[in-house]
């Protein structure tokens, strides 16, 4: 392995030998949507563009209210969840589980050996509820990321993805995202950038959705005020330093 | 790389003479090309964007060793592991060690153009493992037994008819044509094969130097569930495939969805920074195997360019040869344009150079490429190359050879035109050759060839010169 290392970065060095580096352009001007309400309009019009279904909310029993019915409608009787204090509101999974619905626990890291039995009672749930870290206006995207106590698989697996959004987490563009957040990526396992239900043209480029993820998203845009996780976990970030030897460190004290 | 068993014109015989494949490819090239044009219009400067991807890409190769270097201390740093492999046998060696020592035996993976290219899956079955590909047309493609003829749609040369009918003799579920009926037939049978697996194995789109992370899209879902459920995740990627920044991460995907699909984003983008770290699911190894395979030989040649490929796909479905013969007749795991160049280049011993002869260097595929690849003056390239090291075809030598000779000399030309004028004239059909005597039959395969005009150019000339000096 060493040796074929050592080839690989020789054979470049030497094809590389008395060439310039080749110098980048400057980025092309971006025009970010700044003003919020616009910002906002843009996110739900591509969201929706894509196949997700947005719904808008300003109050906390309003969002818990949307989520019971949503569940409601789609005869959801298994749900996986975030842990409650990673959910936008910590009330809302007491009152999913007061309206009847059971939770599926997430598996156990330990315990390797029952773990894909552990999945495959996952793989029986009939929704997904999560909160979001970001949202990302001119591709209707969100922005998941992973973390104790917030199962992958719940975005994933169920045909059914419930997810809390809070508005001020909107981004304009992709570019944007990374120019602010990127201290998320470096501190969590899995970012997953959605758009949009799961889907595949695979067969003649006809369009199918639900092909291995969910067949529904459902985003909740929130105002309201939220126990915001989301947002001191972006300033722990933010503090974190550049070094990757030393964020490792600080990520497990921040954890 | 695999070599086909059939020559290049064989093939190329072979696919013009299905039907089949042919409806499929009129139905789905089309499609990709109006989605790409509406795609790129969704960006306000498509073209200044296009530019300055090109040029993270370049300045990424001109330093490509410093960035693997970064990118592997970034990977170690987050808990991951990079395996460095010369070529495919040690790339499949590298996986096939990891699978064993860790008592692997049932493998998913999402789609991979570099696990395709070492041919990985015979590898790993040979070895004894159950190895499951979990992208819709790749499951079809291996349900098949065929390879994928496409880069981003590998089962574009199946009807739906076909496909329905290789579902109900496979699975043993009804026979259907409705693609939404298979799709949901594709779920179910995979389900268990994601929750099962103890080892996932996925390609890269891109990594990132700085911090190491992966970026994998699919509109599926079907990778993200790879990396997600199985205990081990390893990541097959190309070592060209390095982007410095997030920020030009960013810029490579915003081009990359809109060139392959016409989407503005992938609908599963995952950006995979080490293991898990005390999350409750996902990866608990990741190890990245860096496949070089005649890669770094290309750096500072003529086609080191050819290096920048996104692996988007918008080149094949541009290419009218591509349109027309689809990907199996080019007999490589990267057809169309794109692997006209690339084939013959990262497999030098192989009989890959007649494929840069299957264009018509008409350079639709540097119009469309997001990274505006020139992939014609690559092919032109490679088409001298050939000539020169003594591999071209012999008559198209002793042609050339022939022609300058008389080429340069106006009397013997004047001479030969008018010798092969009255030859043509014993052949000719209502002004048309339609067989020419070898060594030039395909010349008249498939088309007629014109006789040669009874006065030449230069004799026309000739006369009008005369012509007005009479006046």
């Amino acid at each position: 392995m060493n040796e074929s290392r050592g080839a690989i970065l020789e054979r470049i060095r030497s094809g590389r030998l008395g060439a310039p580096v080749q110098s980048r352009l400057d980025p092309p001007t971006l025009i970010p949507t700044k003003d919020s309400s616009s910002l906002h309009d843009r996110f739900v019009q591509e969201a929706e563009a894509v196949g997700a279904i947005v719904h808008r909310s300003d109050r906390r029993d309003l969002t818990v209210e949307t989520v019971l019915r949503i569940l409601g409608d789609a005869g959801v009787k298994r749900l996986i969840s975030w842990e409650p204090n990673d959910l936008p509101i910590s009330e809302l999974m007491k009152a999913v589980v007061d309206d009847g619905v059971q939770l599926v626990d997430p598996p156990t890291p330990a315990n390797a050996e029952t773990l894909s039995r552990e999945w495959t009672a996952m793989a029986t749930a009939d929704a997904g509820l999560t909160g979001a870290v970001g949202g990302l206006a001119d591709t209707g995207t969100i922005v998941l990321r992973s973390g104790p106590g917030r199962p992958r698989l719940t975005w994933l697996l169920p045909p059914l993805h419930v997810v809390v959004l809070h508005s001020s987490f909107v981004h304009p563009t992709l570019s944007a995202f990374m120019g602010e957040c990127g201290e998320l990526v470096r501190c969590s396992s899995h970012v997953a950038f959605v758009t949009g239900p799961s889907r595949t043209a695979d067969i003649e480029q006809t369009l199918t959705i639900g092909v291995h993820g969910p067949k529904e998203v459902h985003i909740l845009l929130v105002d309201h005020d939220c126990k915001s996780i989301e947002e001191s976990e972006a300033a722990q970030a933010a503090t974190v330093s550049d070094e990757p030897g030393d964020q490792m460190s600080k990520h497990d004290l921040v954890q | 790389m695999n070599s086909p068993s059939m020559s290049f014109q064989q093939r190329v015989s072979h696919a013009l003479a299905d039907g089949q494949l042919r409806i499929a490819l009129d139905r789905t090239t089309e499609r990709f090309t109006s989605k790409r044009v509406a795609g790129l219009a969704s960006l306000p400067d498509a073209d200044a964007v296009r530019d300055y991807a090109r040029s993270i890409r370049l300045h990424t190769l001109s330093k490509l060793d410093d960035y693997l270097e970064q990118f592997e201390a970034n990977v170690t740093s987050v808990g991951g592991q990079v395996h460095w492999a010369s070529d495919a046998q040690e790339a499949n060696e590298i996986v096939l060690d990891l699978a064993r020592s860790r008592s692997v035996k049932r493998v998913v993976k999402s789609k991979s153009m570099v696990s395709e290219e070492t041919e990985l899956n015979q590898a790993l079955i040979s070895g004894g493992l159950d190895v499951v590909e979990s992208d819709l047309g790749e499951y079809i493609i291996q349900l098949a037994g065929e390879t994928p003829s496409h880069i981003i749609a590998p089962a574009v040369h199946k009807t739906r008819e076909q496909v329905g009918q290789l579902l109900a003799d496979k699975l043993g579920v009804p026979m259907t044509d409705d693609p939404v009926e298979m799709t949901a037939t594709a779920r179910s049978a995979l389900r268990d094969v994601f929750l099962q697996s103890e080892m996932g194995i996925s390609g890269v789109n891109f990594g990132v130097a700085s911090t190491g992370s992966l970026a994998i899209v699919t509109n599926e879902g079907n990778a993200s569930l790879t990396v997600t459920a199985p205990r081990i995740h390893v990541a097959m990627m190309g070592i060209e495939r390095i982007v410095p920044t997030l920020d030009d991460l960013a810029v490579m995907l915003l081009v990359l969805a809109r060139s392959a699909t016409g989407q503005k984003l992938t609908v599963y983008t995952d950006l995979l920074t080490g293991p898990r770290r005390g999350d409750p699911d996902g990866p608990e190894e990741l190890h990245v195997v860096l496949l070089d395979n005649g890669r770094s030989r290309l750096i500072g040649t003529e086609v080191s360019e050819v290096l920048a490929c996104i692996r988007c796909g918008a080149c094949l479905n541009a290419c009218p040869v591509y349109q027309q013969i689809g990907g199996h007749a080019y007999g490589s795991v990267y057809s169309g344009p794109i692997g006209a160049v690339l084939t013959p280049s990262l497999d030098r011993e192989g009989p890959w150079h007649v494929l840069p002869e299957a264009s018509s260097l008409c350079g639709a595929c540097r119009e469309v490429c997001p990274v505006r690849i020139d992939i014609p003056r690559m092919l032109l390239a490679l088409r001298a190359e050939t000539v020169h090291s003594g591999k071209g075809n012999r008559w198209v030598r002793v042609g050339f050879w022939l022609y300058r000779i008389a080429a340069t000399k106006p009397w013997l030309f004047r001479c030969g035109v008018s010798v092969v004028r009255q030859l043509t004239k014993m052949f000719f059909v209502n002004g048309w050759l339609l067989r020419l005597p070898s060594p030039l039959p395909s010349w008249t395969r498939s088309r007629e060839f014109p006789v040669i005009a009874s006065r030449t150019f230069s004799e026309e000339m000739r006369d009008r010169e005369k012509g007005s000096g009479d006046e």
